[in-house]
C-alpha cells in the first residue's frame, strides 16, 4: 500500500532528532517541572508513540511499509487532541511540519476506514444535523430569541456573530452568546447573525481527519459568509476563530472576510469607551488561552518562492518563509480586558500563549478518551489553583465545558470556570 | 518475539498499560539522534526492540532483570532517550522507558547533593536548586537531558564544566540494579536518601561502574543518583518577554554577567582561558565557533547566508571565547568582572560590546576585512580600543538580546538546540577529547582539515571547517573542544560524507594521539582505541562478563554486542 501523502513528508519526518522538546514547555520559559509537561497524550500515556516525534516515526514507518494500517496505529493517532503545541515547539529549533505530519496520518487512516465509529456517527450528525452532537431539540438561531438581532442575509449588518454549534446547542454557553450580543446591542454596534442557517465551523470534521468533509463544509459556510455582505465575523467561540481565520484558508477556501473573536472586538469597544466597566469585581483570576484562539488562529500564509541551497547543504528560502512559531494567536485582548476591570486581580499561569497547555477537550470526541482528556484539563485547573486564581476565565465553549466537567470531578478542590464574557457583561453592568 | 505468557508475566511485573508490544510502539522507539549516520545500511532504523516498558519502581525493574537471567532476551534502559546510545542492539531487546521515574528525590542544602530519578532532566532540577541558592552541572545538549543519565550512564561533559568539572566526578552515589537484579546502593547522597555505603578510599566500584564514558545502559539499571551541586548566588528566578523562538530576559540578573571575548590567535584564546580558570573568574564557558556565532545573529537561513557571505566572521570570529561570570555576592562578582577584563587585555583579547549588531554594519567593514588576512590582529593594537569599544551603546532591548542568547547557552542550556538543526536539519560530532585546552584546538584543526574535502564537494556544510565547540574545565586543568560538522539528514551523499568523516577522524585520533573522542565506546571503538589506552576494552570485558553472565543486559553500546543478539546484528553498527 502506498501513501503518497505521507511519502512527501518522509524528509520532514526525519529531521526529527528525538529532543522530546514536543513534549515540554519551551526551555527559555521553563519555570517549574509540576507545570513543565504539555502534550496531553504524552503526559497521560507516556509512551513515546503518543508525542509528536513518535507521532511522526510511525507515519515514517507506515509510508515505508513496516507497518500497516491496523487498528493498533488508529488508537494512538486518533488519540492526539490535535491542540498543536508541538508544531510550535519543534519550530522553535527549526522549520517543522509536525501538525502536518499528524494530520496526514490521522487523515489517512480516515480513508483506510480505520476512524473509530464514534467519529463516524459525528460525521454524518454534522451531514445531518449541521451539528456534531446531532441535536435537533432547538433550532440553530433560538439562542438569539428575543434579542432582536439582525437576521442575515435577508437583513444588513456590519458584523456577523457567529455562534458556533457548542455555543448555540449548550444551555451554559448560550447564555455567554446572548450576553456576548447584549454587549453588542449596547455598544451600538450593527450586528446580525445567520440564524437556524448557521453551520458548524467545521472543526470537529477537522479535528478527526475527514478532510473531504471539512472541506465541503467550509466552502459552504464560506458561501454563507460571503452572501451575507458583511464587514467583519465575529466569533463567540475560540475554535470557530481558530478554524475560520487559520484553518479555511490553510486548505485554500478564502472568505475574503475580516474574521475577529469576540475579545478583539470587545476590547476595540472599551478602548473606544463604546463599553464602559464600571463595576468592581473583586476576583482572582487565571487566564486560560484556548489552543484554537491562541497558537492554532495564527494564519499560515502561502508562502510562494524559491528554495535554494548554499554552502553545500544550508537551505534557504526566498523570500523567506514564515515560520509559524503560534505567536500570532489572539493572546493580548483577553488579558487587557481582564486587566482592565477594576476590583481584579490576574495572574499567569505557567503554561501561557503559544505554550498553553491544552484543556484536553479538542481533537474529536474526547469522551472516546476520557481519562486522558479529564486529566489534561485537571492538570491545567491545578496549574490555575497554583497561581492562587479562584476562577478560570477562557473564552471557548469546548474549554469552558471541557473544565467544568474536569472541575466537578475534582472532589475538594474544584475551580469555578468563567467565559470571559461573563466577567465583561458582569463589570459592564448592563441588563 | 515475546510469547503470550512471556508478556503476561512482563505485565504482572509493572501492569498491563506500561507493556507495548505492537508494532507502531516499537517503531516509534527504533529511530534516535543521528541514527542513521551510524547505521551501516545508512537507515534511520535501528533495530525493533522486542517490546517497550515503562517500570515505575527499582524493584520492578529488578524483576524485569530477573526475567532476562532467565529468558533468551535483553533489557536496554534509557531515560530521556535522545541520542542513538538509547536505542536496542538487538530485536531480542526489551527498551526500559524511563519516563515515569521522574522524582527529585533529595535536595540537601547544607551537603550541597541532590537525590533524583532517571527523567528528571537538567532544567526540572535546576529550577528547583535555583530556589536554594544551588545550581547542577548540565551536558551541553541542553537542559532537557536527563541528570541521572550524564551522572552515572553516558558523557557527562558540559558548558558550566569551567566551575562544576564534569559529571563523573559529580556523581556521589547511585542505586544501582544489577544485571543480577540486586538492587545495591553505593555512596553517600545526603541525608535524606537514607542510604550510605563506604567506598573508598582505594578502587571505588562507582568507577567501575562510571568509568570515563559511561555504560549506557549496558549493564545494569541507575534508578537513583546523588549528584554533586554548586552554589548559584542570583535570582531564584527570571522573567523574560517577547515570544518564540526569541524569549529575552526582562533584566539583566544579579551577580551574573556574560561576555564574548575575542582573540586573534589560537595561543591568545588558550592563554586567556588558563588565566581565567587560575582566576577562578569564570562560571562557565564556550568556545564558540564563527559559524554558530553568525547563525546566532540571524532569524532565519537567508539572513545567514548574507552575513556568512560577507566573510567577516570567519576572520573576526575565529577564537571567540563566551564567559559567564558569577560572584557570590556583589563585590566578588566585581572583582570576577576586573580581573576577566585585565586577562583578556594582557591576552591581547577584546571583549565585544554586548550589543546585537545590525546586519547592514557587516556591509560596510566587508571591504576592510577581505583586505587582511588577521584583522582582529589590527584592530585589538588599536590605543584604546577596548575603552573605544565599551563606549558603543546601543538600546537596552538590544542589549538584552544578545545577553539572553548568551545567558541561555552558558547558564539556563535552553536554546543549544536551536544552533545545531537550523541551518542544515542534521549535525554530527567526531573528535572532541577530554584532555588539555590546548589540545582541544588540535583537534578542532585537525577536523577541519578532514572535513574539508567534503566542503569542496558541497556534501556537508561549509561552515568554515572550525566547528569546534567545548570549554575548559576544572578552572582550565582541563579541556575540551568536540569536532562538529553539519549535514542534511535527506541527502544520502551527505550521510555518507559524514560517515566517511567520522571514520576519518577515528583513526586519525590515534595516529595523530588526540585522546579518547566522545565516539570511544561500545565494542568495535573500544577494540580500536583500548589497545592505545591500557587496553581498557579488556577491563571491560571482563567486567562484563563478571556482572553480568547472563547477559540481561544489552551491550551494544558497552562492552560490544550481546552473547544473546542475532548473527546479523552482531555486525549491525557501523561505529559502535
Amino acid at each position: 500500500m502506498s501513501y503518497p501523502e505521507l511519502k512527501s513528508l518522509e524528509s520532514d519526518i526525519a529531521t526529527c532528532f528525538r529532543c522530546s522538546l514536543c513534549k515540554m514547555v519551551p526551555l527559555p520559559v521553563f519555570k517549574k517541572q509540576e507545570f513543565s509537561n504539555i502534550c496531553p497524550i504524552n503526559s497521560h500515556y507516556m509512551f513515546h508513540s503518543y508525542s509528536a516525534s513518535g507521532l511522526g516515526y510511525m507515519a515514517l514507518a507506515l509510508s515505508e511499509g513496516r507497518i500497516q494500517a491496523d487498528k493498533a496505529l488508529a488508537d494512538i493517532v486518533f488519540s492526539c487532541r490535535t491542540c498543536g503545541y508541538c508544531d510550535m515547539a519543534c519550530n522553535f529549533i527549526m522549520e517543522s511540519k509536525r501538525n502536518e505530519i499528524n494530520m496526514t496520518l490521522r487523515e489517512t487512516l480516515v480513508r483506510e476506514g480505520l476512524a473509530p465509529e464514534e467519529y463516524k456517527r459525528t460525521m454524518q450528525n454534522l451531514k445531518d444535523t449541521g451539528n456534531p452532537a446531532g441535536l435537533t431539540h432547538t433550532k440553530g438561531g433560538d439562542w438569539a430569541a428575543g434579542l432582536n438581532l439582525k437576521k442575515l442575509p435577508e437583513q444588513k449588518a456590519d458584523i456577523l456573530l457567529y455562534a458556533g454549534c457548542l455555543t448555540r446547542y449548550d444551555k451554559n454557553a448560550l447564555l455567554s452568546a446572548r450576553k456576548m450580543a447584549k454587549l453588542l446591542l449596547h455598544a451600538g454596534v450593527n450586528v446580525g447573525i445567520l440564524g437556524d442557517d448557521e453551520n458548524c465551523c467545521g472543526l470537529p470534521a477537522h479535528w478527526m481527519g475527514f478532510k473531504d468533509n471539512f472541506t465541503a463544509l467550509a466552502e459552504k459556510n464560506a458561501s454563507s459568509f460571503k452572501g451575507a455582505h458583511v464587514k467583519t465575523i465575529v466569533t463567540v467561540c475560540g475554535a470557530c476563530l481558530g478554524t475560520l481565520k487559520a484553518k479555511y484558508p490553510k486548505y485554500g477556501i478564502n472568505t475574503g472576510i475580516e474574521v475577529l473573536h469576540g475579545t478583539e472586538l470587545l476590547e476595540r469597544l472599551i478602548e473606544k469607551k463604546k463599553i464602559k466597566l464600571t463595576r468592581p469585581l473583586n476576583l482572582k483570576v487565571t487566564y486560560h488561552d484556548p489552543c484554537y484562539l491562541g497558537r492554532q488562529s495564527e494564519p499560515q500564509e502561502e508562502w510562494k518562492g524559491e528554495e535554494r541551497t548554499v554552502f553545500g547543504q544550508m537551505k534557504y528560502t526566498v523570500p523567506p518563509r514564515k515560520i509559524n512559531y503560534g505567536t500570532g494567536g489572539v493572546f493580548d485582548p483577553p488579558r487587557a480586558i481582564l486587566k482592565s476591570i477594576k476590583g481584579l486581580s490576574f495572574r499567569e499561569m505557567y503554561r501561557i500563549r503559544e505554550y498553553s497547555h491544552c484543556c484536553g477537550g479538542g481533537g474529536g470526541r474526547a469522551e472516546m478518551y476520557e481519562k486522558m482528556s479529564l486529566e489534561a484539563a485537571k492538570d491545567r485547573i491545578k496549574e490555575a489553583r497554583e497561581v492562587g486564581a479562584d476562577y478560570l476565565v477562557t473564552s471557548c465553549s469546548h474549554c469552558k465545558a471541557q473544565f467544568e466537567k474536569a472541575s466537578s470531578d475534582m472532589g475538594n478542590d474544584p475551580i469555578s470556570v468563567l467565559d470571559i464574557i461573563d466577567i465583561v457583561f458582569q463589570a459592564a453592568d448592563i441588563d | 518475539m515475546l510469547t503470550v505468557d512471556e508478556l503476561k508475566e512482563l505485565k504482572d511485573i509493572v501492569g498491563q498499560e506500561w507493556v507495548k508490544d505492537d508494532l507502531p510502539t516499537r517503531d516509534a522507539y527504533s529511530i534516535y539522534y543521528n541514527s542513521s549516520s551510524l547505521n551501516k545500511e545508512d537507515k534511520l532504523w535501528t533495530a525493533r526492540p522486542a517490546a517497550v516498558i515503562m517500570p515505575k519502581t527499582p524493584k520492578e525493574i529488578s524483576e524485569l532483570t530477573k526475567f532476562c537471567n532467565r529468558k533468551d532476551f535483553m533489557l536496554k534502559p534509557f531515560s530521556t532517550g535522545w541520542i542513538t546510545s538509547s536505542a536496542p542492539g538487538s530485536r531480542k531487546t526489551i527498551l526500559l522507558d524511563l519516563k515515569r521515574m521522574d522524582k527529585i528525590i533529595d535536595i540537601d542544602i547544607k551537603n550541597q547533593i541532590a537525590v533524583v530519578e532517571p527523567y528528571v532532566r537538567a532544567i526540572d532540577l535546576q529550577s528547583e536548586l535555583w530556589k536554594h541558592g544551588l545550581n547542577v552541572h548540565a551536558v551541553s545538549c541542553g537542559g532537557n537531558h536527563s541528570i541521572l543519565a550524564s551522572t552515572a550512564a553516558a558523557w557527562g561533559y558540559g558548558i558550566t564544566g569551567a566551575s562544576m568539572g564534569y559529571q563523573a566526578r559529580n556523581m556521589l552515589g547511585v542505586e544501582w540494579v544489577m544485571p543480577s537484579g540486586e538492587i545495591l546502593t553505593l555512596g553517600s547522597p545526603g541525608d535524606g536518601a537514607e542510604w550510605f555505603s563506604t567506598d573508598g578510599p582505594g578502587p571505588g566500584v562507582r568507577g567501575l561502574i562510571r568509568g570515563f564514558q559511561g555504560t549506557f545502559g549496558g549493564l545494569g539499571t541507575f534508578t537513583k543518583v546523588g549528584v554533586k551541586l554548586y552554589r548559584w548566588d542570583s535570582d531564584p528566578e527570571y522573567e523574560v518577554h517577547g515570544g518564540s523562538p526569541k524569549y529575552v530576559l526582562n533584566r539583566e540578573l544579579p551577580n551574573l554577567g556574560v561576555f564574548i571575548l575575542m582573540f586573534p590567535s589560537k595561543k591568545q584564546i588558550t592563554d586567556a582561558g588558563y588565566k581565567l580558570g587560575e582566576a577562578e573568574c569564570n562560571y562557565s564557558d564556550f568556545r564558540m565557533p564563527a559559524f554558530f556565532i553568525a547563525l546566532g545573529f540571524t532569524d532565519n537561513n537567508l539572513e545567514l547566508k548574507q552575513l556568512w557571505s560577507t566573510g567577516v566572521f570567519p576572520k573576526l570570529a575565529r577564537y571567540v571565547l563566551t564567559v559567564c561570570v558569577h560572584g557570590h555576592s556583589k563585590k566578588e562578582y566585581q572583582w570576577k568582572v576586573k580581573a576577566l577584563k585585565q586577562i583578556v587585555k594582557e591576552s591581547g583579547g577584546l571583549i565585544l560590546p554586548m550589543q546585537q549588531i545590525p546586519l547592514a554594519a557587516f556591509d560596510i567593514v566587508k571591504p576592510f576585512f577581505k583586505m587582511f588576512k588577521n584583522p582582529l590582529k589590527l584592530i585589538t593594537r588599536i590605543p584604546f580600543i577596548q575603552e573605544i569599544t565599551d563606549m558603543m551603546k546601543t538600546s537596552e532591548e538590544m542589549r538584552l538580546k544578545l545577553l539572553t542568547t548568551a545567558f541561555f547557552i552558558l547558564v539556563r542550556h535552553a536554546n543549544n538546540s536551536q544552533g545545531g538543526f537550523r541551518a542544515s536539519s542534521g549535525m554530527f560530532t567526531s573528535v572532541g577529547a577530554f584532555d588539555t585546552w590546548d589540545m582541544g584546538f588540535e583537534q578542532a584543526d585537525y577536523i577541519a582539515g578532514v572535513k574539508r574535502p567534503a566542503i569542496e564537494k558541497g556534501l556537508i556544510l561549509d561552515d568554515g571547517g572550525d566547528l569546534g565547540s567545548g570549554g575548559t574545565f576544572d578552572f582550565g586543568h582541563l579541556g575540551y573542544i568536540e569536532g562538529i560538522g553539519e549535514y542534511s539528514t535527506n541527502d544520502p551523499e551527505s550521510r555518507k560524507a559524514t560517515k566517511a568523516i567520522v571514520e576519518e577522524s577515528l583513526h586519525g585520533t590515534i595516529e595523530r594521539s588526540l585522546g579518547l573522542p566522545i565516539a570511544a565506546f561500545g565494542g568495535p571503538m573500544n577494540q580500536l582505541f583500548g589497545p592505545h589506552c591500557y587496553n581498557y576494552h579488556e577491563m571491560i570485558m571482563k567486567i562484563k562478563a563478571k556482572l553480568d553472565p547472563n547477559s540481561s543486559y544489552d551491550s551494544w553500546t558497552y562492552s560490544g554486542a550481546s552473547e544473546k543478539a542475532f548473527p546479523d546484528e552482531k555486525e549491525g553498527y557501523t561505529f559502535f
